[in-house]
């Protein structure tokens, strides 16, 4: 299972993120760290004018592969998506995106961490 | 010297892996594995000798008191201590926090400092974060130099600060491997405050070091029992007996078996120390483990432990320094239990992912030491750990995993 966790599109998204960096403007920012090793990722959101819609999203951070691939995929995911539904996102949809059948305990703190930044974010709301 | 290979057949998890693959065993500074006569030894209390302490006149509860007191013995004298010096617990953390209680509520006062280091486990330095809020007390916090020593101007300048009531620090460091030369620091701290009372963490130096309580001239010392051979939940500390027995250190505990007499206006505590600070009903099973733990450590002898420990971190630094793709921490010598290290471009944690498909198990994070991965600007360190059941060839079998790490991440 552990070597399975390394295949070709997680080590692509982890090396090559998507959506890294910062927005000019933003209505909400929030940083949230891992207790388990320390890795922390922070995020801007842009939303659209009534507030219910992710416009742009930018995030910061380092981690490891899979929180550095999950949380790239998941800030594309997010990009026009309702926050209703960001909010619904857990485990599972993360497992999809990641194309995995399962992960450990350990590392699906890993994997989560992407996601529980932007939604911690648009909490603030 | 001691004859690992041979001694490797007492540890059943590392003859009989589940997954019938060898298991390659590198994180014995988080827990260390349990010899087979350690876990007969708890079965054994379990099917013979079971029943509570101090509370029946049957035969089988004055069985097992006396197997208790007998443990107590066996654990406080491997420590060079008094049996009634030693508070058993579950681990160092528990430990910590009892002398925050006990001792630090009691003596401490606003304004008064506390000198902790950076090198130090969560363990050793959130408490006392706490017991500062609660107190009104300050942190001073000493320097680690640049190859991971303990910063020993820095601790000289903190050390001559006004009001400095308490010295806590590590043995041994559980990130850098760092062995602090107690000796010279109590001697020191001790010329400079008489008064001072010192905390030693010995959780990473007990499994590998021959320890004296009594020389170290320390007045508690804090060590998990799991990390030297015992049972999960196994630990404590010793503290000096004056501190006891003059009331200095007080109960944090209360409840039943540490009382003398109780009465509706009032409840004296038991003049009897090992009772004192003994609440409810003790683990006896982990105690006895325990004990077994010092016995079978004694048996093989704390001089060809702490050689065998340096001739296995010697041989790991030889070999992961020469590999181009890690940064070895810490410093080069005087080091004690562990070799952490970072992997250039490739996270701990896939790192030791890797290695665990190939059934080595290290581990990968902060190591409860966020303080200093913060000042070095680490992210997050992996880190091989030994213990006795340990040969060159497990380290060897980790310089081969690491060539792994390289294809997958193609680094």
């Amino acid at each position: 299972m552990s070597e399975d966790l390394y295949q070709e599109q997680i080590i692509e998204a982890a090396y090559n993120p998507a959506n890294m960096g910062e927005l000019g403007e933003f209505d909400v920012a929030t940083r949230e760290v891992s207790n388990s090793c320390g890795d922390a990722f922070s995020v801007q959101i842009k939303l659209s004018t009534d507030k219910t819609v992710v416009e742009d999203l930018k995030w910061q951070g380092n981690g490891c592969a899979i929180g550095m691939a999950a949380m790239s995929l998941v800030s594309s995911a997010c990009l026009k998506k309702p926050t209703s539904l960001i909010l619904k996102w857990g485990e599972k949809e993360m497992l999809e995106s990641l194309s995995l059948d399962q992960i450990s305990p350990s590392r699906s703190k890993c994997m989560m961490l992407g996601l529980r930044t932007i939604q911690s974010c648009l909490k603030k709301l | 010297m001691l004859n690992s290979k041979r001694l490797h057949q007492d540890f059943p998890i590392l003859t009989n892996s589940s997954q019938g693959e060898k298991l390659v065993y590198l994180d014995s500074a988080a827990t260390s594995q349990k010899p087979q006569s350690i876990i007969d030894a708890i079965t054994n209390y379990y099917q013979t000798s079971n029943a509570n302490v101090h509370r029946g006149v049957h035969k089988l509860s004055d069985e097992s008191t006396a197997i208790w007191q007998k443990s107590r013995e066996t654990i406080a004298s491997f420590f060079g201590a008094e049996s009634l010096e030693l508070i058993l617990l579950r681990n160092t953390t528990e430990a910590i926090n009892g002398i925050a209680y006990g001792w630090g509520d009691h003596n401490l006062l606003a304004g008064d400092i506390i000198v902790t280091t950076l090198m130090e486990h969560h363990s050793n330095f959130v408490v006392w974060q706490e017991l500062a809020k609660r107190t009104g007390a300050k942190i001073e916090i000493v320097a680690v130099t640049e190859n991971g020593e303990l910063d020993l101007e820095s601790l000289s300048e903190k050390l001559s600060l006004e009001k400095v009531k308490l010295l806590a620090l590590t043995h041994v460091s559980n990130t850098l491997g760092t062995l602090n030369p107690i000796t010279k620091i109590v001697r020191q701290a001790r010329e400079l405050n008489p008064n001072i009372r010192i905390v030693l963490d010995a959780a990473q130096s007990a499994p590998h070091l021959p320890i004296n309580f009594k020389n170290l001239d320390v007045d508690f010392l804090a060590f998990s029992g799991h990390k030297m051979l015992g049972p999960m939940g196994s630990g404590g500390m010793l503290v000096r007996k004056e501190l006891l027995s003059s009331g200095e250190m007080k109960p944090w505990l209360f409840g039943g078996g540490m009382i003398d007499s109780v009465a509706v206006e009032k409840t004296t505590y038991s003049s009897d120390l090992s009772e004192r600070f003994t609440a409810g009903t003790p683990d006896v099973a982990s105690a006895v483990g325990l004990a077994a733990a010092c016995d079978y450590l004694n048996n093989l002898g704390m001089e060809n432990v702490r050689e065998h420990d340096e001739m296995l971190v010697q041989y790991a630094l030889k070999k992961l320094i020469d590999l181009p793709e890690l940064t070895v921490v810490g410093p080069r010598s005087n080091r004690v239990g562990s070799v952490a290290f970072l992997y250039n471009n490739v996270h701990a944690h896939d790192v030791a992912q890797i290695l665990d498909s190939q059934n080595i198990a290290v581990r990968s994070g902060h190591h409860c030491t966020m303080p200093l991965h913060t000042a070095f600007s680490w992210p997050a360190t992996v880190r091989a750990s030994f213990n006795v059941y340990n040969t060159t060839e497990d380290i060897d079998a980790l310089v081969l995993g690491l060539e792994k790490v390289k294809e997958v991440f193609r680094v």
